[in-house]
């Protein structure tokens, strides 16, 4: 009888010790599901390949010297990267043998000048065309009147370089400026002359 | 021997007559060139091309490099006008605006120490500037406000045609030889055949307030540009 009370009594204190560990246990889950509600909730998928990782393996520096232009204050406006193909589209299955399809953006005028390379009115204005989406003509006036008179005689690019951060006019003195427009127009006005 | 010396004696008459009457004369005649050089002074003005300016403003800071003028002021200005027309067929019309040299120069009228004179031999308006006392006079009754404080001497200034440094050195004046469009001719009005009377008989030019009576030397070719 003896052993049989002792029995019972092992029985009730291991079932009570049993009922606690569960309760601990389970309160401890609680409170770790309590913890992960607070930390974000999901991982975000982001995408990690780099678009210009092509470009960049042979046009090394044009990255760096791009942020300089179209850095900081280009990914605001736009809400993201400027990426290569943005302004170099139709890059062409033969890019790699003189690149002839790419989109470039090299000095051209429509008055013949020496050693300058002559386009159409049109064809200026159409090649302009892919700055002027982003440079408005209204905020370049305000910026310089010159902007107005070569809006179809000049090249962005006779003036400005688009891979970095000041360089021809922007980093020019005043003085530097004004012999920008006197090399240019003296030239052409002399071979007006000589005809 | 009779007769010979009738005849020497009407001949060497006859030589000193002619010799003399042909001396005089050729005395006489080179005398009235030397005055005609001395009454026929140098009048020089500027023709400003407005069809060709471009507005680039070499001149003026070809001005300020050669005459020392300071910051913040100037003896020559391009005047740009609001733009013309639509993108991108936009234009801009540009006028000088600096001293006309009048031959009624209103300037040195009012200048009560004779600081402000014309120069008969050229007709060149200029400042003397030991003179200037700085009353400003000259500023308020130049009806083309040309003329301003020179703030390093503090006397009046203006353009004289670079007469103490470029003609000084037989060069044009500074603007002219800066300009690369050739938008200014510089000369002598009383020269028939210089440039500057060619081009105002070649183009149609207009001057500032003529009507003022001041007679100015800076003639303009009036831009074609525009409504007027």
């Amino acid at each position: 009888m003896g052993s049989f009370k002792l029995t019972i009594a092992i029985m009730l204190k291991l079932l009570f010790a049993f009922c606690l560990s569960g309760y601990s246990l389970h309160a401890i889950a609680d409170e770790s599901v309590i913890a992960d509600k607070s930390s974000p909730a999901r991982h975000e998928v982001t995408l990690i390949r780099d678009r210009d990782y092509k470009c960049t393996q042979c046009h090394k520096d044009s990255k760096e010297t791009l942020s300089g232009s179209h850095g900081e204050n280009a990914h605001e406006s736009l809400g993201r990267e400027v990426n290569c193909t943005n302004c170099h589209n139709n890059i062409g299955p033969d890019h790699r043998d003189g690149a002839p399809l790419v989109t470039k953006f090299s000095s051209a005028q429509s008055q013949p000048g020496t050693d300058k390379t002559l386009l159409s009115q049109e064809e200026i204005l159409q090649n302009n065309g892919q700055c002027m989406d982003c440079h408005t003509n209204r905020y370049l006036r305000s910026k310089s009147w010159t902007h107005d008179v070569h809006a179809q005689n000049l090249t962005c690019s006779n003036c400005h370089t688009v891979h970095a951060s000041k360089a021809k006019v922007l980093s020019a003195d005043h003085k530097s400026q004004i012999k920008m427009c006197v090399d240019c127009h003296s030239d052409f006005n002399q071979l007006k002359e000589e005809r | 021997m009779k007769c010979s010396r009738r005849r020497f004696l009407t001949n060497t008459s006859a030589l000193i007559f002619t010799t003399g009457v042909a001396g005089t004369s050729l005395v006489s005649t080179r005398n009235a060139t030397a005055s005609e050089d001395n009454v026929i002074n140098k009048r020089y003005g500027m023709v400003h091309d407005e069809t060709a300016c471009i507005g680039c403003t070499a001149c003026t800071e070809a001005c300020r490099e050669v005459n020392n003028v300071p910051e913040g002021v100037s003896r020559l200005e391009i005047l740009r006008s609001e733009p013309q027309g639509e993108y991108p067929n936009v234009d801009y019309r540009f006028t000088r605006k600096s001293c006309q040299h009048c031959e009624n120069p209103p300037c040195v009228y009012v200048c009560p120490t004779g600081a402000a004179y014309k120069d008969e031999k050229t007709g060149i308006v200029d400042v003397n500037k030991s003179r200037c006392v700085g009353c400003g006079y000259c500023l308020a009754a130049c009806p083309y406000q040309v003329r301003f404080f020179n703030p390093v001497d503090k006397s009046a200034d203006k353009c004289n045609f670079c007469r103490d440094t470029n003609l000084a050195n037989g060069k044009q004046p500074a603007c002219v030889e800066s300009c690369p469009t050739n938008a200014l001719v510089f000369g002598d009005l009383n020269d028939p055949a210089s440039e500057i009377n060619q081009v105002l008989e070649s183009k149609v030019v207009y001057r500032d307030k003529v009507h003022l009576g001041t007679k100015p030397k800076l003639y303009k070719v009036p831009h074609q540009k525009g409504e007027i």
